[in-house]
């Protein structure tokens, strides 16, 4: 009797062990899929940056990828903080809390902000570059321009 | 007799948390977005800068090294295309790739000729592991030029 | 009774209870972890079909198998607040422009996107479904251009059949069945006999009425009420991607709601690209008058997208008409001459 006692107090006292483990294992997975996520979510954010239409230079109705053209580049920015808000509102379910720029490179030219939140604490910020033509369509050059894409959690 | 069962159990449960260990916990973790990052920025970043107008009678970089592999007859304000070009590259690669602390190896090469003495080489850091790299032809005057860019892990 | 015989009895009688506790703890465990299980993966499926559609939607022309766990993809659509569920998961989705029918049952989605050009284009559209949903396209007249290019333009992957008189159709047991006919008289949207058994909500119907170039007309969506179908609305085409829109949703509301949110977008578009035709005028004294001339029919795309943004498609035929001329013709033309004119173009 006093043996089964014995064995199933430690028979418990595993389970309860096992138990513990099993949830510190899943706590572990949980955190690596939120990384995952966060990750992803950034990869998406900056896909989504680099073929807006808005943004995207465009020859005879074609887009060329890795392209950005400079007016419509500049006519994003002064729209998303122009306008009544309808244009920053619906840009934010798109990017959602993230930092997107595009820096010119060469040669040597100004950073044009295309989309900013305002983040008091940022946490898991996360930075993509991505090397861009920029398009200047009044004078038909290139430049070699950044794309730079911080999202934040 | 119990005792040796349960001496059985508890074998069989520090080997099962072993596998756990090893296989769960230890999982090494694969950051999706810095290769999706690290792809696009090899591919992108050799269009992009092919693409870029120069100072030299708005030249391209793509045009400047047709030219300097062939007669190398442009003037660019007194200096000829191979070190304008070589230069024009060096900052570009100093404000992107050396600011990112990337290790890589950008190269521009002929198989013909010595294409200028030493070729136009680019590198940092270690590229003998993993590395996502991007090649691009370019014809100039019946030879080829490679350009190709390794972004190392 | 001795010692032993109720030591014995009160031995059996703890270890059944024991031996109870312990199979109804690990039973509970078990169950609870299944359902855990089960919310998790659906949760999990969510955030992949986030991370497909937003790639999907990038590529542009691309059609695409994606294996998927059995757990069935609804789409619904309340109030425009456009949503899918699988599993225990709901997520919400707003610019993404998703046309799918009501249920994607199976292990299989097909994703198919295109771009939409009013004339410049100004976003993807997202085709979902599953390849176990049937797709019969009804010409009845034999003749119909539309149906043909539909037919052809649709992918391989869909499960679709162009056919000439409906009571061929043969019941092949789809969990869904959709019905596309082309310039049908009402009279002629008709349940086939084969299909009378289907169960109302997994058989609907909608007639396409458009001519060449196929940019506008009307759709009729229908659900079926007993043995025959009953029109649920009246809409509208813009491009032949709405078309396909209307063919592979079988929701009314879902069509209206997603053509609503591409106007949003036309509109945010059309913006960018008026600034940027101003700048053109601007700077580029040569070309200025082929710019001005864009002016009026970029105002007029503007102007009709604001507005079919809220209230598409009520009362929405001429708007639809004046948006397709402006753009399809006028804004057209005008591109057309600079780039003869090796001025920059506008799109």
């Amino acid at each position: 009797m006093g043996e089964t006692i014995a064995i199933l107090i430690i028979f418990f006292f595993l389970v309860i062990f096992g138990f513990g483990f099993y949830v510190r294992v899943q706590q572990s997975g949980f955190q690596r899929q939120k990384l995952e996520g966060t990750n992803l979510r950034a990869i998406q954010v900056a896909q989504k940056a680099s073929f807006l239409p808005e943004l995207q230079c465009s020859f005879k109705n074609v887009q060329v990828d890795d392209c950005i053209d400079l007016i419509k580049l500049d006519a994003f920015g002064r729209s998303l903080s122009n306008s009544d808000g309808s244009f920053y509102q619906y840009y934010s379910t798109v990017f959602g809390k993230s930092d997107i720029r595009v820096q010119m490179v060469y040669p040597p030219g100004p950073t044009y902000i295309v989309y900013t939140t305002e983040v008091t604490k940022p946490e898991n910020n996360l930075s993509t570059f991505v090397p861009v033509a920029l398009y200047n369509a009044t004078s038909k050059s290139y430049s070699f321009g950044i794309l730079s894409v911080n999202t934040y959690e | 007799m119990e005792v040796m069962g349960l001496a059985i159990i508890i074998i069989l449960l520090t080997l099962g948390l072993l596998l756990v260990v090893r296989f769960i916990i230890l999982k090494p973790e694969s950051d999706i977005r810095k290769v999706q990052s690290e792809s696009q920025l090899a591919a992108n970043f050799i269009n992009a800068m092919l693409q870029a107008s120069t100072g030299c009678n708005k030249y391209q970089i793509k045009a400047l090294l047709q030219d300097c592999a062939t007669s190398n007859a442009v003037n660019c304000n007194g200096e000829d295309a191979c070190s304008y070009v070589n230069r024009t590259i060096a900052y570009i690669v100093g404000r992107t790739l050396i600011y990112w602390d990337k290790s890589f190896n950008l190269s521009v090469s002929n198989t013909n000729i010595n294409f200028p003495p030493g070729g136009i080489n680019f590198f940092r850091g270690d590229c003998t592991g993993e590395k996502e790299a991007k090649f691009s032809p370019i014809q100039a005057g019946g030879k080829t030029i490679t350009v190709s860019l390794e972004v190392c892990r | 009774m001795k010692k032993a015989d109720i030591e014995l009895q009160f031995n059996w009688i703890f270890v059944l209870i024991v031996g109870t506790v312990i199979l109804a703890f690990f039973i509970g465990v078990v169950m609870k972890q299944k359902g855990f299980a089960e919310q998790k993966t659906g949760v999990q499926l969510s955030a992949d079909l986030e991370t497909i559609t937003t790639g999907a939607e990038v590529s542009k022309g691309t059609a695409q198998i994606i294996k998927v766990p059995q757990l069935g993809i609804e789409f619904r659509s309340e109030d425009c607040l456009r949503r899918y569920s699988i599993g225990g998961g709901t997520k919400q989705y707003r610019e993404k422009i998703i046309f799918a029918p009501g249920l994607i049952k199976g292990n299989e989605i097909l994703a198919w996107t295109m771009d939409w050009n009013v004339p410049y284009r100004v976003t993807n559209f997202l085709f979902l479904t599953s390849p176990q949903m049937r797709y019969i396209l009804i010409d009845l007249s034999g003749a119909n251009e539309l149906a043909f290019q539909v037919n052809k333009s649709l992918p391989n992957e869909m499960y679709r059949e162009l056919v000439t008189n409906p009571n061929s159709i043969i019941n092949n047991r789809n969990y869904k069945v959709r019905l596309a006919y082309f310039s049908a008289l009402p009279s002629q949207i008709v349940v086939p006999d084969e299909l009378q058994s289907v169960n109302d909500k997994d058989l609907t119907a909608v007639n396409i009425v458009s001519s060449t170039p196929y940019k506008t007309g009307t759709l009729t969506f229908y659900e079926k009420k007993g043995s025959s179908f009953q029109p649920v609305g009246q809409t509208y085409i813009l491009g032949i991607l709405s078309i396909y829109g209307a063919i592979f949703t079988d929701d009314y509301e879902m069509y209206n709601c997603n053509m609503k949110e591409a106007f949003k977008k036309m509109n945010f578009v059309t913006t960018i690209i008026q600034n940027r035709t101003n700048v053109l005028y601007n700077d580029v004294a040569i070309c200025m008058d082929e710019y001005y001339l864009s002016f009026m029919p970029l105002q007029t795309i503007a102007a009709e997208s604001s507005i079919l943004m809220s209230i598409f498609p009520v009362s929405s035929q001429a708007r639809v008409d004046s948006l397709y001329n402006a753009a399809f013709v006028e804004l057209e033309s005008s591109n057309r001459n600079l780039q003869l004119q090796s001025c920059p173009e506008l799109y």
